[in-house]
């Protein structure tokens, strides 16, 4: 085979590749049976085309290396030579596996019958020595320990949290995620296994605001055997807000974050906030509030981590479990005093940790003197109030979540966090009329004993706040390009704050186009491998 | 005669958890500090934190032995038992080094003095007064409206004028004084108390008078917010070693 026709094998792996992918992600995008099918669809053509990408590329590179070999031989060089050898033996061998996959396993994926051929492939060796690993499994033993969850395919094992439990993310099938209500996606498993160490008081703990946290939407599914116990959330492929904040501060410089950006971070801490609210409302506490445990995600923020959660109303005596710099003192204190959780207004811990992560996230480092944790960095005095009241002593800090919130969105309602004093913040309201009244009273007292009949003073004229920029009276939405790098684009605008927004519709025109031009280049290459042949053998 | 026994010390004695919860949170950043620079680089951020640990947990097992009638000053207690422990640790250190059997440095020995800097005395006296201070504050926080409280610190902190402030909170001038008045009132109060507290000898309690605390409201503001910045700096500092030690282990800090 000549250049020519290398170049045109090249160019029609990568057309026909793309072809592939792109008639996938057409297929996807029509949103059949809710997208549920559309979505299965997508992900098997893909699967498909990678597969047959790492099949050409194996063959290639095996061929390749066979020359090699070859040559290495020529020169006396035998190791060598057996090295290249054995190295094309193991690309043949994975592009036979891709090649498996290809023309079995992405087609039985395709019509629904994966869970077959994984039954078949884990119980055929089992079968052929004899043992049993289904008995081994419903029985939990220790091959109990091995990620395998009905329903589900496992990915990837994600890093152990502070429990001790194993996460794996893993991608549920087509009738698991009607049964669990998703349609794309993937979900994160979170598994106590006895056989790897898990107690039964961790157990324990992370059960019993399982129900609550069913109703809330964030456990999807939950199973247990003898052995295990696992539950299923799902799965938020984004940054953390903590290495989001930092590499932010870190491209900002030293004057801190620019007002796009205090926006932004503040949006984040609001929807935070806004978690808070609705966890509260429904009877629970989150315990461990911090900014690694918030998801930056197509710029919203999402709590996670159900590790530490415990009903409001629980009979248990409060622990000191949490993450320092972000856990109240006051937590600490009534722990050490024996209290139990059902004898303290548990939720406003949550506010102590939501506003530690408020001043986290305008100063790029954590508030490890509390309250009186000072501002390096400058950032508007009104963020700078609501960190400080959120982390103030317990009694005196916001009483609710909804409370923080209302005073975040006034904050950020204008675009401008700087034009907001303190005294604009809804919270700040009563505080004035209260001392509205008390100077009033301070000033007819004073004015009664210097002059009697002189006429009462009225209180001093409610200063209007500033009037809201038209212009930019709405939240701004980042969308963030390279994770890596923590670089960001501005993608849209929509008002604040309200409901979250329906998941913007994608269109099929894009993935169309590049299906057409696929299939043109295609088409294209045979044409000139048919003549490039006629001209040869003419 | 002041009576030594305090309640706090009784408190400890009684192995009251909040009560030794207080004396590291008051305290837990000087001796960090202190361990900090008398090792001179030479000591980790994991040892630091664990000889910090061992010093209260030495403070413990001392408390029952300590006679506070023989005029020791809090602070040298504090500071002997950091010295114990750091010694402690650097004689198993060398001893290590060096084969078993042997000896290693003394407390006293040289490698403390090494240092370019002011020899550790004086600036640890400075900063175990403004760990004081900074508890006092503390206190008078908790105490206080968060509104008033702000307006002070907004006052003596970051030195704003009334009227500025007024403005910030939305309340006239004066209202800003009598925030300020009633926050300097419980200061002054707590001040006396975490003096009281943390002092064993009349020149430990004669310290306010002579950092300029006991004097007329202007000065008192002046002197408390210069010891409120110094001790700012030097939390700033312990932050710094603790953020460098929390990005080397993710994990700690999680209980």
């Amino acid at each position: 085979m000549n250049g020519a026709g290398w170049t045109l094998t090249i160019l029609g792996v990568i057309a026909a590749s793309a072809a592939l992918i792109a008639a996938g992600l057409a297929v996807g995008r029509l949103g059949i049976l809710g997208g549920i099918f559309g979505a299965h669809l997508a992900r098997c053509f893909k699967q498909i085309g990678r597969e047959f990408v790492h099949f050409i590329g194996a063959m290639a590179v095996a061929l390749l290396l066979l020359p090699i070999a070859l040559a290495r031989m020529v020169l006396l060089k035998p190791a060598a030579a057996r090295e290249a050898l054995q190295s094309s033996g193991r690309e043949l061998r994975n592009a036979f596996i891709a090649l498996y996959a290809l023309l079995v396993v992405q087609p039985l994926r395709l019509l629904g019958l994966r869970a077959v051929l994984s039954y078949i492939e884990s119980r055929l060796p089992a079968a052929m020595t004899g043992t049993d690993a289904t008995l081994d499994h419903q029985n939990g033993s220790p091959r109990s320990a091995r990620a395998e969850f009905a329903g589900y395919t496992v990915l990837r094992e994600l890093q152990r949290g502070g429990s001790g439990a194993r996460l794996y993310v893993c991608e549920p099938d087509a009738r698991t995620r009607i049964k669990i209500g998703i349609a794309d996606g993937y979900v994160v498993i979170k598994s106590f296994d006895f056989d790897d160490g898990t107690r039964l008081a961790e157990i324990l703990r992370e059960s019993r605001s399982l129900d609550a946290a069913r109703k809330l939407g964030l456990v999807l599914d939950h199973d247990s055997s003898e052995r295990r116990f696992h539950y299923v959330m799902r799965y938020y492929e984004g940054l953390d807000l903590g290495k989001f904040t930092r590499r932010l501060h870190e491209t900002a410089g030293a004057d801190g974050l620019d007002r796009e950006r205090l926006v932004m971070v503040t949006a984040l801490v609001r929807d935070l906030v806004a978690t808070l609210r609705d966890w509260h409302a429904a009877g629970l506490w989150h315990k461990d509030v911090k900014p690694e445990n918030v998801i930056v995600l197509d710029g919203r923020a999402t709590l996670i981590d159900l590790g530490l959660v415990t009903p409001l109303a629980s009979q248990m005596t409060l622990t000191t479990h949490g993450t320092e710099y972000f856990r109240d003192p006051e937590l600490v204190r009534e722990a050490l005093r024996g209290a139990r959780v059902s004898e303290v207004d548990a939720a406003r811990f949550d506010i102590y940790g939501a506003g530690a992560v408020l001043h986290f996230v305008l100063e790029g480092t954590f508030p490890a003197h509390g309250v009186l944790s000072g501002f390096r960095k400058p950032s508007p005095e009104s963020l700078r109030w609501i960190a400080r009241r959120a982390m103030a002593d317990f009694q005196r800090r916001y009483a609710s979540a909804e409370e923080m919130l209302r005073d975040l969105d006034s904050a950020i309602a204008g675009g401008d966090p700087s034009a907001v004093r303190p005294a604009d913040l809804p919270s700040m309201a009563q505080q004035r009329a209260d001392d509205a009244q008390i100077e009033h009273i301070a000033a007819i007292s004073a004015a009664a004993e210097a002059a009697p009949l002189s006429p009462p003073i009225s209180p001093p004229p409610r200063s209007p706040p500033p009037p809201p920029d038209s212009r930019t009276n709405e939240r701004l939405r980042i969308r963030v390009t390279d994770w890596w790098r923590g670089t960001y684009e501005m993608v849209s605008v929509r008002p604040l704050p309200a409901a979250i927004p329906a998941q913007q519709k994608r269109g099929i025109g894009p993935p169309l186009a590049v299906l057409v031009a696929a299939l043109f280049a295609l088409a294209v290459i045979a044409v000139i491998w048919a003549w490039l042949g006629a001209s040869i053998a003419s | 005669m002041h009576q030594v026994d305090t309640a706090f010390l009784r408190r400890l004695r009684a192995r009251d958890e909040r009560a030794w919860f207080e004396l590291w949170e008051a305290f837990g950043p000087v001796v960090r500090g202190t361990l900090y620079r008398w090792g001179n680089g030479r000591l980790g951020e994991e040892t630091l934190r664990d000889l910090t640990q061992d010093t209260l947990a030495a403070l413990t097992d001392s408390i029952e032995r300590f006679d506070p009638q023989r005029g020791v000053r809090f602070s040298t207690w504090l500071l002997a038992i950091a010295k114990h422990v750091l010694g402690d640790e650097m004689d198993r250190r060398y001893a290590l080094k060096r084969g078993a059997g042997k000896r290693g440095a003394s407390l006293d020995d040289s490698w403390m003095g090494q240092s370019r800097e002011p020899q550790p005395d004086a600036i640890y006296e400075r900063r175990v007064m403004s760990a004081k201070v900074h508890s006092a504050i503390r206190c008078a926080q908790k105490r206080s409206e968060f509104v008033h409280f702000e307006a002070y610190r907004l006052r003596v902190l970051e030195s704003r004028s009334g009227r500025e402030i007024g403005v910030l909170l939305g309340v006239s001038e004066p209202t800003v004084t009598r925030h300020c008045q009633r926050v300097r009132d419980v200061l002054r109060e707590e001040l006396r108390n975490a003096i009281e507290q943390w002092s064993f000898t009349e020149d430990e309690r004669a310290e306010p008078v002579r950092a300029g605390l006991a004097v007329e409201d202007a000065l008192f503001d002046e002197a408390l917010g210069e010891i409120w910045r110094a001790q700012e700096e030097i939390l700033a500092l312990d932050l710094k070693a603790q953020m460098a030690a929390r990005d080397r282990d993710p994990k700690r800090g999680q209980a």
